[in-house]
């Protein structure tokens, strides 16, 4: 039955984020030996300092915000893709990435990397967070008041579409007008980094997430009565705009959160959820949910570890690895679709 | 449930309204099949969704059990009417288990758990509709009528004392239209539901229906008990065409015959008369028994059994077949 099979499948995932966090903090553009990461791991003591330095303040933090941001965008993509009825759903679909990549924009290209607002003035870093957040914030608005104003789904998928194409183009125009710095600044952030999260900023960031987290799991209910569509959905109880708006509120939250620590990620959002229902074979969210989450951070997890693979020769930008992951599984399922049951 | 000087439409903005129908007054009783007929486009489906509250009504007032439906949020109006739409799901990734199991969403609590309670009535709704052997299979697996009941066996399992259905046997072949038919038929009298469905079958409509409601755009509903609305002659005016007839004696509709020749027709059986005026009708022949003066000067068709047929001529000539084959031929 599918329950016991998203069990076998969830407690399958857990042990390889394990294996794959595990792996995370072992391997680095620093070699650092095996023993040496347990005995900082156990609080024992170390031969070099900056070995403990580096697990602790650079890898440890990493691999966590890789962890959640993989879960957070997965399952994003998810709900997205249930509440539009279009497999082709997903955060940056939506517009939200390109509003939070808007946001930053403004900070690094026009304002010169530094928000003054009152009495309060924001370093660079707290200044690119902030104008992500607002970004983000900027283009669900628009969204949930479209949402409300229109009952179909596909008008207010396109409706986000559109809305990305608009922030696209000012992004665009700041690009132009900037300085070579200010553009070289964007595009770094532009590359995707899970390496963007201090220890002090991770408590927020985890914290945000769970959040994000929580709530989608609360909507596992809904989620499943969407998949009828909204006129059987509402005979079942379900009050669509409100579902719809809390959903998108979530989505924003997920997402604005992990444009803004990491960079807008692509494909995650997109890939997961169908690698997912493949795995699974089913559309039920009760174990599609928590499958896709661990898989998010699974997916999230080894591509990090593909980043660090250089090792001393680099680090591979984050947005030049997923979508050799992600590509592949959404072209698979396009041409299987016949034989896919979810599909039909 | 039940309506008075109900006005139902489409609002298009700015404070203008279409109406599809008003001052419409009608009751659904309870423990009967209720079928909904009437030409496209005469408002079926705009009435079906304004009495499953998925649109609003434009005027008047409807009510269950007395109750104004627009008082009652969704949860409620979730446990009172249970629909079967013609609509395209995302649901083929859900077992037939599984997507029956969300009609219980109105009576299951946060993450939709379902108890002993919610298991048994699933069961026995699948085994109701006659599906239990593909209970496991996912939904893409199953046939069009299997989906169809699925989803029928989903509005069961919701306990609604109403079931609206809008056109349920749509693409089904005519063995799953009766079972469907049958099996709603049994469902309103055995659990004393009221069941309401619109369809294009009126063959079925006419067999399985305890009631009727006629709807038109000229002349708005007509409702009443299926014999009484054939006999007094409502089904020939549902359609308003001149060149469409009503077949008050097998309960279909049929084409004028546009006028080109005549014949008498004898037959030693009203089967044999039947499908003899109906061979002749198709080839542009207006038929007359022997009795009929406007038949004088005829050929005449004899046919005493369906393999020797005859026809006789004014002047005696006479001319035999073994079948409708030969005789059509010999036209």
């Amino acid at each position: 039955m599918p329950a016991s099979k998203g069990a076998k499948y969830g407690f399958f995932l857990v042990i390889t984020i394990g294996v794959l966090f595990a792996a995370n903090l072992a391997f680095g553009s620093i070699k650092i030996p095996l023993g040496a990461v347990i005995d900082t791991l156990i609080g024992g003591t170390v031969e070099k300092e900056s070995w403990r330095f580096i697990i602790l303040e650079s890898r440890l933090p990493q691999a966590l915000t890789a962890l959640f941001c993989g879960s957070a965008l997965a399952v994003s993509g998810l709900m997205l893709q249930t509440v539009f009825n279009n497999p082709l759903a997903g955060p940056s679909i939506l517009g939200i990435n390109t509003g939070a990549s808007l946001g930053v924009a403004l900070v690094m290209l026009l304002l010169g990397g530094s928000i003054t607002v009152g009495t309060y003035s924001f370093s660079t870093f707290l200044s690119v967070l902030v104008g992500a957040f607002a970004g983000a914030m900027a283009v669900l608005a628009l969204i949930l008041f479209f949402s409300s104003l229109l009952k179909s789904n596909l008008m207010v998928l396109i409706i986000g579409i559109m809305i990305g194409y608009v922030t696209s183009s000012a992004i665009s125009l700041l690009n132009f007008f900037a300085t070579a710095e200010g553009v070289h600044s964007y595009m770094i952030w532009g590359m995707g980094n899970f390496g963007g999260v201090s220890n002090d900023q991770l408590p927020f960031f985890v914290g945000s997430v769970a959040v994000g987290l929580i709530l989608s799991v609360l909507l596992i209910k809904p989620l499943n009565a969407l998949l009828l569509g909204h006129r059987y959905a509402e005979n079942l109880g379900i009050n669509i705009h409100k579902i719809r708006n809390i959903l998108l509120l979530t989505v924003g939250l997920l997402t604005a959160v992990t444009t803004a620590f990491c960079g807008p990620i692509a494909f995650i959002g997109l890939a997961v959820p169908h690698m997912a229902r493949l795995m699974l074979g089913t559309s039920n969210h009760n174990s599609l949910l928590p499958v896709t989450l661990l898989m998010g951070g699974v997916i999230a997890l080894t591509c990090n570890l593909i980043c660090i693979l250089p090792g001393e020769n680099g680090v591979i930008p984050l947005n030049a690895v997923t979508p050799f992951i992600g590509a592949p599984v959404i072209i698979y399922v396009i041409v299987n679709q016949r034989k896919i049951q979810y599909f039909n | 449930m039940m309506a008075r000087d109900l006005s139902v439409g489409y609002h298009l903005g700015k404070g203008k309204e279409k109406v599809v129908h008003r001052n419409l007054s009608f009751d659904l009783v309870q423990g009967e099949l209720t079928c909904l007929l009437g030409p496209n486009g005469a408002g079926k489906s705009t009435l079906l969704r304004t009495l499953s509250a998925s649109q609003p009504s434009l005027g008047g007032e409807l009510l269950f059990e007395g109750t104004p439906l627009e008082n009652l949020n969704e949860r409620q109006r979730s446990k009172l009417i249970g629909v079967v739409l013609t609509d395209k799901t995302q649901t083929g990734g859900l077992t037939v288990y599984e997507l029956v199991a969300l009609g219980r969403q109105p009576h299951t609590g946060f993450f939709g758990r379902l108890n002993a309670h919610d298991r048994e009535v699933i069961a026995e709704a699948i085994e109701a509709v006659g599906i239990s052997h593909k209970m496991k299979n996912y939904m893409a697996e199953l046939s069009d009528g299997e989906r169809q009941k699925a989803m029928i066996a989903k509005a069961l399992v919701q306990e609604c004392p109403v079931i609206i259905l809008d056109e349920p046997t749509a693409f089904l072949d005519v063995v799953s239209r009766i079972e469907i038919m049958t099996l709603l038929h049994e469902i309103a009298v055995k659990q004393k539901r009221t069941i309401l469905l619109s369809t294009h079958d009126i063959e079925q409509a006419l067999v399985m229906a305890d009631r009727l409601w006629l709807l038109s755009r000229a002349k708005g509903l007509n409702a009443g008990v299926t014999e009484d609305l054939i006999l007094n002659g409502s089904m020939d005016q549902l359609f308003d065409r001149e060149d469409i007839l009503f077949d008050n004696n097998h309960g279909s509709y049929y084409p004028r015959v546009v006028w080109k020749k005549q014949m008498v027709v004898e037959a030693s059986d009203t089967i044999l008369l039947h499908w003899s005026i109906n061979a002749l009708n198709r080839h542009g022949y207006v038929c007359f028994d022997a009795n009929d003066p406007r038949g004088a000067g005829c050929r005449t068709l004899h046919v005493r059994t369906a393999n020797d047929l005859f026809f006789m001529d004014v002047d005696g000539t006479i001319n035999r077949f073994s079948s409708f084959e030969e005789m059509l031929k010999g036209l």
